[in-house]
């Protein structure tokens, strides 16, 4: 399914939540790519949108996921 | 009297129709006053799930969600608004970012309000949020003539052609940004500040989703992003009449022809052509919009939503690569006899403002 890969977008473009732990970032629909910090960090990259078909991949190296482990409890 | 029409995405009550069902054929909007619009629509904003509407007479209404109080009226009252309700005031000019909007009162001061997590809202450093339109920390005299928001930032054009800026920059979108002591480049602009750009008066411009496109008095366009380049231009593009982005590609049209560069994931760089000239264009977040002189509005692009209408030359023919949310090629949405005075895009949301 890579032609439904809309766009890839640097990880750090996006917003981290750390209560959910999502991380978030625009769809051109009006909701919001979302991909978990676990998957993530289990090597997934694909962030989808709940409300349309678009998905982006997520640019990152593995080094860039402590910043946001830090600020889980 | 003039009407204003959407289709699109609906979710979050940005059509202003009173539902929050998506649409794939344009139908009227409503006003909370329930005016039979007296004024001219001038303009129309779409925002990541709200719009705003812009009258002749300095009027104007907001709909879809407020979440962050990016309507500009007060969400103790409502964390969304399913018809246009209006926003105090006279304004000269109006924009709207993801989840933030900016207005231009009739003196040329800049207002925000909405949420802006990386000072898109241009109010002071960390200010996150803003639940009702406050003025833009702008330097003493300064004033401004229009206003343009991209996802997540602004700018704003003096009178003589300079840009300021504010909101997300750590891509170059404002101009070069100094290094910070970790090597990395200023991510954020909290208040107004000038651009940096080879042009002495920007004519122009344009943000597309992590770039900004300036067009100078010589008709010259650049991109400013990690660096200033300049854009060559196809020789199908005499003279630029119009420069529209969505938020992955830019769209330059000449007379009748569109040139288009960018991201086509979803058929949104226009490789087709209408059979009778066009007026003009717009742009949504990945779809486009074209008026053309036999009174007709066609859609292209990414159309999920139903913002570029339906198939409605299939044929039935229901082929394996027949892809349904994208429009490759121009399909039309509006073929009716009143006269449109205006077309506009949003986040896969589509506008026509007509003449009854």
């Amino acid at each position: 399914m890579s032609e439904s890969i809309y766009d890839e977008i640097e990880i750090d473009d996006f917003t981290f939540d750390p209560v959910t732990h999502l991380l978030q970032y625009p769809c051109p629909c009006g909701d919001k790519f979302a991909i978990a910090l676990e998957d993530l960090e289990d090597g997934e990259d694909i962030a989808v949108c709940p409300s349309c078909s678009l998905m982006v991949r997520v640019i990152f190296d593995e080094d860039d996921l402590e910043q946001f482990k830090e600020q889980l409890e | 009297m003039f009407l204003i029409l959407a289709c699109g995405s609906n979710g979050n009550f940005q059509l202003g129709n009173g539902s929050d069902e998506d649409l794939n054929y344009l139908q009227n909007v409503h006003f909370v006053d329930d005016v039979t619009i007296h004024g001219k629509p001038m303009k129309i904003a779409g925002g990541g799930n709200h719009t705003l509407i812009l009258f002749e007479d300095g009027q104007v209404y907001s709909a879809g969600s407020n979440e962050y109080g990016q309507l500009g009226i007060d969400p103790v009252i409502s964390k969304s608004s399913p018809r246009f309700a209006p926003i105090l005031g006279k304004w000269k000019d109006v924009a709207c970012g993801w989840e933030f909007l900016v207005l231009l009162d009739t003196e040329g001061i800049a207002w925000s309000c909405g949420l802006g997590t990386k000072g898109e809202l241009g109010i002071g450093d960390g200010i996150r949020q803003a639940n009702k339109p406050t003025k833009v920390s702008i330097p003493d005299g300064l004033t401004f003539e229009i206003v343009r928001c991209g996802v997540f930032l602004t700018i704003a054009r003096t009178l003589n052609g300079q840009l300021y800026g504010w909101g997300v920059c750590r891509k170059g979108q404002l101009g070069i940004q100094p290094k910070l002591s970790n090597g990395k480049p200023r991510a954020s602009i909290w208040s107004p500040e000038k651009l940096e750009t080879p042009l002495d008066y920007v004519t122009r411009f344009e943000m597309g989703r992590e770039c900004t496109y300036i067009e100078g008095k010589d008709n010259l366009v650049y991109q400013l992003g990690t660096e200033i380049t300049k854009v060559e231009m196809s020789p199908q593009i005499q003279h630029v009449d119009q420069i529209e982005t969505m938020w992955s590609s830019i769209h330059f049209r000449s007379s009748n022809t569109i040139v288009s560069q960018g991201n086509n994931s979803h058929g949104q760089l226009l490789n087709d052509t209408p059979e009778d000239p066009l007026v003009c264009m717009a742009t949504g977040s990945e779809h486009g919009l074209v008026l053309t002189q036999l009174n007709k509005v066609y859609a292209w692009g990414w159309g999920e939503h139903g913002n570029c209408g339906r198939h409605e030359n299939n044929n039935d023919d229901d082929s394996d690569n027949q892809d349904p949310v994208t429009y490759s090629k121009l399909n039309l949405i509006y073929d009716d006899i009143h006269k449109v005075i205006a077309i506009g895009g949003g986040c896969a949301t589509s506008w026509v403002v007509i003449e009854k």
